[in-house]
């Protein structure tokens, strides 16, 4: 009798996991895309080579898009931020003594703007285009005295 | 017409001149199977929440027919009337989804539900083999439901998850066909379950499951449904052998 209990309560052990519902399924969908997005831009430094820096300089920048939306940019000197836009297209200021040593160094640019593919990531405007432009520039202070 | 006549006139002639072929004393049994789930509210629940998805997400199961098992002890008191006391153990759920190349946004519903409860069987029908009777019974019942929805997409997650409990009784009236070998006996049984709906509220801060677009709604749980199942019970205490 005792064995024929034991048997029914691992028998009922084993069973337990599968007594939960479980759902497994996915709905898998491809994304059928907009039209892509047409971008451009362009900043102040566009005309200048290597402009030096004295005291300051502001870049400004100006972005065009249709079927999409301009996300934000982000600015590098030396591979250190420096500069974070919003949405709202602006521009910002580099000082001399941004740059760590005084001497030729290189300001980065990127523009994330929105996808158009109708995914889930581009309707919450989590996936991005990006667009990067690298400028020369001249620090002639820098930090060192 | 006639055919159903006969096996009617059959099943009475094996049940005939039964007194106690089976004077079992008590024992125990499990029964095991599936069960339909009303669970309108919930239902509802699951397509408020998709509405809110920034994408046309997809029904992948609603509250499917799921299992649904019991155990517990049965007592002879009368030739033809026994009675009980047992645990009822059902759950179901529902579930949407999108996902794509980029990621995905999901909603699921777990729903529980733990009952104990007391039982009376009449037995019309009983031969040296054969058993047939009629069950009510009479459940409180405790139900969990787990609310999840979770979006993952480009590196980005979010999520949050609400447990919420309600406890109600529960009405089911079942037919059970049993067969006997020796100590063990064997059937099939079905029936329905009618659940007083009920109430939501949250296990955490006590907060009521309320309807999205009307927050004074509070939403319930409602077990009615169908149930089906195999049944063994174990008799262990056979004075009259």
């Amino acid at each position: 009798m005792r064995s024929l209990l034991l048997i029914l309560l691992t028998a009922v052990l084993l069973v337990l996991g599968s007594c939960f519902y479980n759902e497994s399924g996915i709905y898998y969908v491809e994304p059928l895309p907009g039209d892509p997005p047409s971008f451009s831009v362009t900043t102040s430094l566009d005309t200048l080579t290597d402009p030096e820096i004295n005291d300051s300089l502001e870049v400004r920048y100006e972005v065009t898009i249709e079927n999409g939306e301009f996300y934000l940019m982000e600015a590098y000197l030396s591979d250190a931020g420096l500069y974070y836009s919003d949405s709202i297209q602006n521009s910002f200021w580099v000082y001399s003594d941004d740059a760590p040593f005084p001497g030729p160094d290189s300001l980065l640019m990127v523009f994330y703007y929105s996808t158009n593919s109708n995914s889930l990531a581009d309707l919450i405007n989590l996936e991005a285009n990006v667009v990067r432009k690298t400028y020369g520039i001249q620090f002639n202070g820098g930090n060192t005295p | 017409m006639r055919k159903i006549l006969l096996i009617c006139c059959s099943v009475l002639w094996l049940g005939a001149g039964t007194t106690a072929l089976h004077g079992q004393g008590w024992g125990v049994f499990v029964s095991a199977g599936m069960g339909s789930y009303r669970m309108d509210e919930m239902k509802y629940l699951l397509e408020a929440i998709m509405d809110t998805y920034p994408v046309e997400a997809r029904v992948i199961s609603s509250f499917p027919p799921y299992t649904s098992t019991s155990a517990g002890f049965i007592k002879r008191f009368y030739p033809h009337l026994k009675a009980g006391a047992a645990y009822g153990f059902a759950t179901s759920g529902s579930k949407a989804d999108y996902s794509d190349y980029s990621g995905s946004v999901r909603t699921t519903i777990d729903a529980v539900s733990n009952k104990f409860g007391v039982f009376g069987t009449y037995t019309p029908l009983e031969s040296e083999r054969l058993e047939f009777s009629l069950i009510g019974r009479v459940d409180v019942n405790m139900t969990r439901m787990d609310v999840s929805s979770y979006l993952v997409a480009a590196g980005y997650s979010n999520g949050v998850n609400n447990k919420y409990r309600s406890v109600n009784p529960q009405l089911s009236a079942f037919a059970e066909l049993l067969v006997h070998f020796g100590k063990l006996s064997l059937g099939v049984e079905g029936g329905f379950l009618a659940d007083v709906p009920g109430k939501l509220k949250g296990t955490g801060n006590g907060q009521d499951l309320t309807d999205p677009a009307d927050n004074r709604t509070i939403l319930t749980s409602d077990w009615t449904g169908w149930r089906a199942g195999i049944k063994g019970i174990l008799w262990i205490d056979t004075p009259d052998r």
